[in-house]
C-alpha cells in the first residue's frame, strides 16, 4: 500500500514536471513567435518608410474645377527626391494651378497629394514662388529676409542672410524699400526668400520672369548648385523651354489641365536627338554622307540642318571621311520645344488623348 | 502662430502708418483738452467754479468716448489694421505664411490677435493721454478715489470690448472678401453709420410715440445696442448698461469671428 502510494506520488510528480516543462516550452514558443512577427513588421514598415521617403511629391487624381472650367484634371504624379522637374505647358495648361494646390493656396476639388511623404515636415522644408514675388514692399531686402527667418522660426543670422542676398546678385546693405526695385530685382529677392530656410523642396513658377540673360544664367547655375550640392528637389514651371531644357532632368508636359507625357532628359535626347546647323562647301555630298546619321535637309546657302542622336564628333568624322569640309557648325533649335509641340499637336488631333 | 504674430509685429513696427496713427491717438485727446480749455477761457473764468463745473463732465466725456465703436481711437486702429493687414493679401505675402506649413486657423487667429494688439495699443495711448492731461487739468469733480478707479477701469475695459468688436469686423471683411478697399470701407461704415442709423430709428420711434401721446421710457434705451453706450456715464456706472453692452459686443464679435473664419477656411487664395 505504502509502495503503491509512493509510486503514485512519483507518477503525479512526473506528470506535474512534464506539465511545467510543456508550459514553459509553450510560453517560449509564443514569445519567439511574437518576436518574429514584430521583426517582420518592423522591417516592412522601415522599408516602406525608406521607399516613401524617396518620393518627395505624390499626387493622386488631383483635380481642380473653377465654376464649370476644369483647370487641373486627374493629375497623378510622383517626383523623386533630388530631381529637377520641369512643368511644360502653354498658358492655361494648369501648371500654376497645380503648384498652387501643392502649396495649399488652393483647395483641390478632388484627389489628394502628399509632400515629403514619410517624413514630418518642418516649417522651412518647402518654399515656393507662385506667379509673382511675395515680398514686403515697404522694407529693405535684409528686412524681408529677416521677416522670413522669424516666420520660419529660425534664429536671425545676419551674415547668412547677407550671403543669401549676395548669392542672388543683390546688395545686402541697401536700405532701399523693395517696392522701388525692378521686376528682375524683386524676382531675385523672392528667390533669396525661398532659400532662407534651406528647404528640401522648391516649387518655382516662372522664377526667371523679368530677369536679364545674365540673371537667367546665374539663376540656372544657382538651381543646379542647390540640387547637386544640397540635394534640393526643384519643380519649375516655365515658358522658356530652352532654359528648362538645360536645367531639368525630367519633364511633365501639360495641356488643358492634364499631364500628357512624362519624359526624362535622357529619353528626350534619344527621341529627339541633337539638332545641328552645319555650314559646308558641298551640300550634296554632305547630305549623302549623313543619310545614316539622322534627318538632314538643306536649309540655306551651303547650310544643312541635321537632327541626329549621334555625338557631334561622330558626325564630323563621317563628313571628314566623305571629304566634306565643314566651315562652321552651331547647335540649333530646341529638342524640348519640338517634342512638346509634337505631343500637344498629337493630343489635340486625338481629342485630348495620346 | 507665435511666429506669425512676431512677423506681423516686426513688419508693423517698420510701418510709417502705424507710428503716424499712434501719434494721432496721443494728439487727438490732447487737442480735445486744449480746445476745451480755450473755449472755457473765452467763455470766462478759467479757474475756480468754471473748471469745477466742467471738470467731471470733460473727464467723463473723455472716458465715455473711448467706449464707443465710433470713437477716435477705434477709427484710427480700424484704418491702421485694415490697411496693414489687407496689404498682405494685396502683395501676396500671406502666401509666405501658407508655405511655412501654417494652417488657415493659425493664419486667421494670428492676424486677429495682431489687429487686437494694434487697437489695444492705440486705446491705451488714448486712455493714458486723456487721464494724464484731462484728469490733471480738469480733475474728477467730487468723485471719491474708489469711484475714480472704478470709472477708469470700467471705461478701459469697455474700450477693450469695443476694440474686439471693431477688429473682428475688420478681420471678417479681410478674410471674407480679401480686397483692400472692402476691408477698409465696410468696417468704417459699420462703425460710423450703424450707431447713427440706430439713433435715427430711435428718433423716429420717439416721434411716433409722441404723436400717439405716449412717452418713451429713457430706461429702455439701456437695452438697445450701440445706443446704450451713449447712456454710459463713468461717474455713475449703471451695471445694466455695462452688462448689456458687454453681451451685445461679445455676441457680435463671436458672429464676426466665426463667419470670417468659415468663409476663409476653404477659400482659394491668389
Amino acid at each position: 500500500m505504502r509502495y503503491y502510494c509512493r509510486e503514485k506520488k512519483l507518477a503525479d510528480y512526473a506528470n506535474y514536471l512534464t506539465y511545467r516543462v510543456c508550459k514553459k516550452i509553450r510560453i517560449c514558443a509564443s514569445v519567439l513567435h511574437n518576436t518574429i512577427i514584430c521583426c517582420i513588421l518592423y522591417v516592412y514598415f522601415l522599408t516602406e518608410e525608406i521607399i516613401l521617403a524617396d518620393i518627395i511629391i505624390s499626387t493622386e487624381n488631383l483635380t481642380k474645377v473653377y465654376g464649370g472650367k476644369v483647370a487641373v484634371s486627374d493629375v497623378s504624379l510622383q517626383i523623386e527626391r533630388g530631381a529637377i522637374v520641369g512643368l511644360v505647358g502653354q498658358n492655361g495648361a494648369g501648371k500654376t494651378t497645380l503648384i498652387r494646390m501643392l502649396t495649399g493656396l488652393v483647395t483641390p476639388t478632388s484627389g489628394s497629394f502628399k509632400l515629403l511623404a514619410g517624413q514630418k515636415r518642418a516649417d522651412s522644408d518647402v518654399a515656393a514662388i507662385v506667379e509673382r514675388p511675395s515680398i514686403y514692399g515697404g522694407m529693405s531686402a535684409m528686412d524681408n529676409l529677416t521677416a522670413q527667418s522669424i516666420l520660419l522660426g529660425l534664429s536671425v543670422d545676419k551674415s547668412h542672410l547677407a550671403r543669401t542676398i549676395t548669392l542672388v546678385g543683390l546688395d545686402p546693405n541697401s536700405k532701399r524699400p523693395v517696392k522701388n526695385y525692378s521686376l528682375g530685382m524683386k524676382q531675385r529677392l523672392a528667390i533669396a526668400m525661398t532659400l532662407v530656410g534651406k528647404p528640401q523642396l522648391l516649387l518655382l513658377d516662372e522664377p526667371t520672369n523679368g530677369l536679364d540673360p545674365q540673371g537667367i544664367a546665374d539663376m540656372r547655375e544657382l538651381f543646379v548648385k542647390l540640387n547637386t550640392e544640397m540635394g534640393v528637389t526643384i519643380v519649375i514651371s516655365s515658358h522658356i523651354l530652352s532654359e528648362l531644357g538645360k536645367l531639368a532632368n525630367e519633364f511633365y508636359i501639360m495641356d488643358q489641365g492634364k499631364i500628357l507625357k512624362r519624359i526624362t532628359a535622357d529619353e528626350l535626347k534619344n527621341v529627339q536627338g541633337v539638332r545641328v546647323r552645319l555650314f559646308v562647301e558641298d551640300t550634296v555630298t554632305a547630305l549623302q554622307a549623313l543619310k545614316d546619321a539622322g534627318e538632314a535637309k538643306i536649309c540655306g546657302n551651303n547650310q544643312i540642318m541635321l537632327t541626329t542622336p549621334l555625338p557631334i564628333t561622330q558626325v564630323m568624322l563621317t563628313l571628314a571621311q566623305a571629304g566634306v569640309t565643314v566651315k562652321n557648325f552651331t547647335q540649333a533649335g530646341d529638342a524640348l520645344e519640338d517634342y512638346y509641340l509634337e505631343i500637344v499637336r498629337s493630343a489635340h488631333s486625338n481629342g485630348g488623348n495620346l | 502662430m507665435i511666429n506669425i504674430i512676431k512677423v506681423e509685429l516686426y513688419r508693423i513696427k517698420k510701418s510709417v502708418l502705424f507710428w503716424v496713427m499712434f501719434g494721432l491717438s496721443a494728439a487727438i485727446p490732447l487737442l480735445d483738452i486744449l480746445l476745451t480749455l480755450v473755449v472755457s477761457a473765452i467763455a470766462g473764468d478759467v479757474s475756480g467754479g468754471m473748471l469745477d463745473m466742467l471738470g467731471l463732465d470733460v473727464t467723463s466725456s473723455l472716458l465715455q468716448q473711448m467706449t464707443t465703436v465710433a470713437s477716435d481711437a477705434m477709427l484710427l486702429s480700424l484704418i491702421t489694421s485694415a490697411v496693414l493687414l489687407s496689404r498682405e493679401f494685396a502683395d501676396g505675402t500671406m502666401r509666405n505664411v501658407m508655405l511655412a506649413n501654417k494652417s488657415r486657423a493659425q493664419l486667421y487667429f494670428s492676424y486677429l490677435i495682431t489687429a487686437l494688439i494694434i487697437a489695444a495699443t492705440y486705446l491705451s495711448m488714448f486712455f493714458i493721454t486723456s487721464l494724464l492731461f484731462g484728469a490733471t487739468i480738469f480733475g474728477f469733480g467730487s468723485l471719491s478715489a474708489g469711484d475714480i478707479i472704478s470709472a477708469c477701469l470700467c471705461s478701459f475695459a469697455l474700450g477693450l470690448i469695443a476694440v474686439m468688436f471693431v477688429q473682428t469686423c475688420v478681420c471678417m471683411f479681410l478674410f471674407g472678401v480679401r480686397k483692400q478697399w472692402a476691408t477698409i470701407l465696410f468696417p468704417l461704415l459699420i462703425c460710423i453709420f450703424v450707431p447713427s442709423i440706430v439713433q435715427s430709428i430711435l428718433i423716429i420711434v420717439e416721434m411716433v410715440l409722441t404723436m400717439q401721446g405716449k412717452v418713451m421710457q429713457t430706461g429702455s434705451l439701456r437695452w438697445i445696442p450701440f445706443i446704450n453706450m451713449s447712456q454710459y456715464n463713468p461717474a455713475n456706472i449703471d451695471g445694466v448698461i455695462v452688462g448689456m453692452n458687454i453681451l451685445y459686443m461679445c455676441v457680435f464679435t463671436a458672429v464676426f469671428a466665426v463667419s470670417g473664419y468659415f468663409t476663409f477656411k476653404k477659400a482659394d487664395l491668389k
